[in-house]
């Protein structure tokens, strides 16, 4: 008898592309005469990574070029909840794109933006599989912005450069649903961009962490 | 020199039974139109301040409003990516677009026939109003200011990198100035299209040949950021109104210098945040202030 367990181990031996062929040579899954069953397994399986562009936010006013190449934002002794920010950056073929650069800036925790030097911006290069993190503090609300943000603008040789901005779900405005709520803030056009909060730490010094990953249009 | 020296004068009072949260004055001066917190538009005649008619726009939330300078047409876009541009004579639409995001800037051309909307991460759109045609203009995206040159040939555009200059009539770049560090969030010609003037959150105004792109003269005539320049008819007067980048519902001072010499000739900070305003065709400046009963009309100059 095979449990469930080993079910699922038996069939993470074959490849997507194997389990396919499988079907199709038993007859599970029927390929028109006229194209070519690997034609279709390879645009089965591309279908299966793409992924969707990460949902355009405008740039806004506060856009300083030449920020620091540096993932600590934020520096000992400075107040606000302590948050880390990592991601990675795919194209829509689900391809990772290594090298982006990836320019944030935010407000300090009580919502100032500064505009005299680059506290809380910085220009970070991804790394080869795509990936970026940095330190920083959980920016505050300001007014004339409903909910708290971080400004990105990536961009990519061979790829189309994107502005957005990141939201968190435990903004107070969202009162805690963030799927009913998140056009309180009239400027959030899509829901993905508010992304969950992870609290870790311990209870002297928790710490914020939020997940937020990128896919770059192809030119 | 301060407002208090100077000739500032209350020249007229809109009531309205919804606070204005937006006012357009076209430059020609003979209408207001203000858009109200219960989503209606109200325009009245100037400068006798006689309300004309009401009529309503989207229940979105607003995203962008634009008068043309004869006051026929104004545009009211929503978050939505609702783009509708009426008829100020009768309150009807006559051209409505929808984008997939909204509207980060917008501009008429000075003879009221193009307009220009900036949707998004989109291509910039020059629209001609009565035909609907529509030309997109190539590499222009991030968009947060948008002027024409007085002929209309020409398009600012200015980016999170700087300002870039397009031919209207092709669509095509023809320069571009990248001499900021902050991205630009304002732009004008002069009178007789040779330079633009931009300037933003960095506080420096930058004068550069429109056709070359090359910087000719970089100032900072204020310490606040600017969110609006604009050159005044005669030309030989630039607006500059400015803004707190901590509180923008704070008043701010208005500053108007001299085009040639940047010495400023008024510095005037409104009672009130300013909602609106428009240099006039004989380059009088009205500025606009709100409370929750009555719009105020400000002759600075």
């Amino acid at each position: 008898m095979v449990s469930a367990v080993d079910c699922r181990t038996m069939t993470s031996a074959l490849s997507r592309r194997e389990i396919l062929a499988k079907c199709a040579a038993l007859g599970s899954l029927t390929v028109a005469a006229s194209i070519l069953l690997p034609t279709v397994l390879s645009a089965w399986e591309e279908k299966e990574k793409s992924r969707i562009p990460t949902p355009w936010n405008e740039l806004g006013p506060f856009y300083k070029r030449r920020a620091p190449r540096t993932s600590t934002l934020r520096v000992s002794g400075d107040p606000g909840l302590p948050l880390t920010v990592s991601g990675q950056v795919f194209d829509t073929r689900g391809q990772r794109v290594p090298n982006a650069t990836v320019e944030v800036w935010q407000t300090d925790h009580l919502g100032h933006y500064d505009i005299n030097g680059y506290r809380y911006r910085s220009t970070l290069i991804c790394d080869d599989s795509g990936k970026y993190a940095f330190d920083s503090v959980m920016p505050g609300h300001y007014p004339q912005r409903v909910c708290q943000h971080i400004h990105y603008l990536a961009s990519a040789e061979g790829h189309k450069p994107l502005t957005t901005q990141l939201y968190f779900a435990t903004d107070p405005v969202f009162e805690g649903d963030p799927d009913k709520n998140f056009r309180r803030d009239p400027l959030i056009g899509s829901r993905d961009l508010v992304r969950p909060v992870s609290i870790g730490g311990d209870p002297k010094s928790i710490l914020a962490s939020v997940a937020f990953e990128i896919v770059l249009e192809r030119l | 020199m301060t407002g208090a020296m100077l000739a500032i004068a209350l020249s007229v009072s809109l009531t309205t039974p919804s606070p204005v949260t937006s006012l357009m004055m076209p430059r020609n001066a003979k209408i207001a139109a203000g858009l109200c917190r219960d989503r209606q538009v109200r325009v009245w005649s100037m400068p006798d301040a006689k309300l004309l008619r009401t009529f309503a726009v989207t229940k979105e939330q607003i995203a962008l409003t634009a008068i043309s300078d004869d006051g026929r047409w104004i545009m009211v876009s929503d978050y939505r990516g609702s783009v509708v541009v009426y008829d100020s004579s009768t309150g009807q639409p006559q051209l409505e677009q929808h984008i997939d995001h909204y509207v980060t800037a917008a501009a008429f051309s000075r003879d009221s026939r193009l307009l220009a909307i900036a949707p998004g991460n989109e291509r910039v759109r020059i629209i001609d109003v009565a035909a609907k045609r529509v030309t997109e203009l190539e590499h222009s995206v991030f968009i947060g200011a948008l002027a024409f040159s007085s002929d209309g040939k020409s398009l600012a555009a200015a980016d999170g990198d700087g300002v870039r200059i397009f031919d209207t009539a092709t669509g095509r770049r023809v320069s571009r100035n990248d001499d900021f560090v902050m991205s630009p969030l304002t732009v004008d010609f002069t009178a007789d299209g040779k330079q633009a003037i931009a300037a933003g959150a960095e506080k420096v105004v930058v004068f550069f040949d429109a056709a070359s792109g090359k910087t000719l003269r970089r100032a900072v005539i204020t310490d606040k950021p600017v969110f609006y320049v604009g050159v005044a008819p005669d030309s030989k007067q630039l607006l500059l109104a400015t803004f707190d980048a901590d509180n923008m519902d704070l008043p701010t001072p208005v500053v108007i210098c001299e085009v040639e010499s940047l010495l400023k000739i008024v510095q005037w900070t409104p009672p009130a945040s300013v909602v609106g305003g428009t240099w006039t065709p004989d380059s009088h400046l009205i500025v606009a202030t709100a409370d929750k009963d009555a719009v105020s009309l400000w002759q600075v100059r």
